[in-house]
């Protein structure tokens, strides 16, 4: 692309030159202009991009958390079902059929009846399961109540001990909120009982009107963030990922040895993705 | 003169090299820019050597002028998105080859510089530089403007393009009027030594992985 052109040198200056000479030098300003107006613009456009793509993945990433609940609550119910209509229907012939045999020697007698108390145990047992698997008894007895109970189950296996505290009137919160409360409640409950080694567990519930608090503490064996393995981690990041679903805040705080406080703070304000009012339901 | 004549073959010869150097790890169309760049070295060598044995190297300028357009034009064709752009793009090379053929038959001899072809040229630049920005506001990408070779290069096309067409202008009327046109040539040669030290930066910072605009469609 060479323009080296060889021109002739002659006459010098003409008054014609200074309009040249500043109308170039307009053009040269207005090229620059140009040029400054297409980095700010450009910028901007960057700028607009980037939240609008932050939004979307926001969006998408709620979307995605949403559907995979779902499937997770269409999939505890199908097995409440089995359990509640099937197992224990079984268990529950098996046990009759034990009560009717007749004849027997004193010492079956005695197996039979040490087998029917076992297997009594068994349909209580999987009855308690179905029932905090299935999201039915959130929505006839609420969330303050099916966690009683929950804990008043563990309690009542000698695992743990426990406390559990309503401060404030009881309100509804949404059917769907106190799902995913429950389910926080249940991972929580989890990850006391298998990993932290924990001896006593102190529930809260504060009805605080348009703020309700829930609190878990354990007193066991704690963590540091930095240290956690892949599945405690993978457990606190779901109450996180749960919790902002609802447009709660998941506070989790824990050093070794000075176990773990969950603590989920649901402004009833805030518009979230499940509030309380949306009509369709998990499964 | 032949001292700023070499300095300036052997800026395209390092270009050329970064360029081929580069080569695997360019994007399509600064690909095409490196060829270019390669051929802008080879061409302008050979001017140098007919000008010295036949004392006018107008021939080849005339040739060149429209390989050098066809080929910023296939840079702008891999650039710039949109079938009906790019087949008047393709357009424009077979307008200019007649352009070229009409300009050496009626207007400027094989021996006289061609000038029409080459404001023509820059005019279309222009147009396309335009285009490329235009383009670049509907689809940013994500990387920081001034790291993107796409825009140092487009930006360097639209000053050089409109430089050298004032260039061209001033000069045609300073020698109309018979005045000094030493300043001109220098500001020609300090434009051009400018115009490729931008084109072989963009070479270098360029990456096919992080390319400003959409290449899925070529």
């Amino acid at each position: 692309m060479t323009r080296l052109i060889f021109a002739v040198n002659s006459n010098p200056g003409s008054d014609e030159l200074y309009v040249i000479f500043f109308s170039a030098t307009a053009f040269f300003v207005f090229l620059a202009s140009f040029i400054v107006y297409f980095i700010v613009l450009y910028q901007k456009k960057q700028r607009q991009n980037q939240t609008e793509r932050d939004a979307m993945q926001a969006a998408f990433r709620q979307g995605f958390l949403k559907a995979r609940l779902e499937i997770q609550e269409q999939t505890f119910a199908h097995v409440s079902r089995e359990i509640h209509d099937n197992i224990t229907q079984v268990l529950s012939f098996v046990k009759l059929n034990l009560a009717m045999i007749g004849e027997v020697k004193n010492e079956q007698l005695t197996k039979i009846n040490e087998n029917r108390e076992l297997i009594a145990q068994v349909i209580t047992d999987l009855r308690d399961l179905s029932k905090s698997l299935s999201f039915e008894s959130i929505t006839k007895s609420g969330l303050a109540k099916t966690i009683e109970a929950e804990t008043g189950r563990i309690t009542k296996s000698g695992l743990v001990s426990s406390t559990f505290a309503i401060q404030g009137d009881i309100y509804p919160l949404g059917e769907q909120r106190e799902l995913v409360l429950f389910r926080i409640f249940q991972e929580a409950l989890n990850n006391a009982l298998k990993h932290a080694d924990a001896k006593h567990l102190t529930i809260t519930l504060q009805y605080i009107p348009e703020l309700f608090i829930f609190t878990f503490m354990d007193n066991g064996l704690g963590f540091s963030r930095e240290n956690l393995d892949d599945l405690v981690g993978a457990g606190l990041r779901n109450i996180e990922n749960r919790a902002s679903l609802i447009g709660a805040v998941a506070a989790i705080e824990s050093t070794p040895g000075n176990g773990c406080s969950i603590k989920i703070s649901l402004n009833l304000l805030q518009n979230s993705l499940y509030d309380g009012t949306h009509q369709d339901r998990f499964s | 003169m032949d001292a700023e004549y070499y300095l300036y073959l052997l800026l395209l010869f390092l270009i050329s090299l970064a360029g081929v150097m580069r080569y695997k790890k360019l994007s399509p169309a600064f690909k095409t820019l490196t060829i270019l760049i390669i051929a802008t070295f080879v061409s302008e060598t050979i001017k140098k050597i007919i000008g010295k044995i036949f004392h006018n190297s107008m021939p080849v300028a005339h040739l060149w002028a429209i390989g050098e357009y066809a080929f910023f034009s296939l840079v702008y064709y891999r650039l710039l998105s949109g079938t009906r752009t790019k087949k008047l793009i393709i357009a424009s090379v077979f307008f200019m080859i007649l352009l070229e053929i009409v300009n050496i038959a009626f207007f400027e001899s094989l021996l006289q510089f061609p000038a029409i072809l080459l404001n023509v040229s820059q005019f279309i630049y222009v147009l396309y530089s335009l285009l490329l920005f235009r383009q670049m506001l509907i689809q940013p990408a994500e990387e920081s403007l001034f790291k993107q070779s796409i825009f140092w290069f487009n930006l360097d096309m639209l000053l050089f393009s409109t430089a050298m067409f004032l260039n061209f202008a001033l000069t045609s009327y300073f020698i109309k009027n018979k005045l000094d046109a030493t300043m001109l040539i220098y500001f020609s040669i300090i434009v051009n030594m400018l115009f490729y030290t931008v084109i072989g930066i963009s070479i270098l910072i360029d990456n096919k992985k992080y390319d400003a605009v959409d290449f899925c469609s070529k």
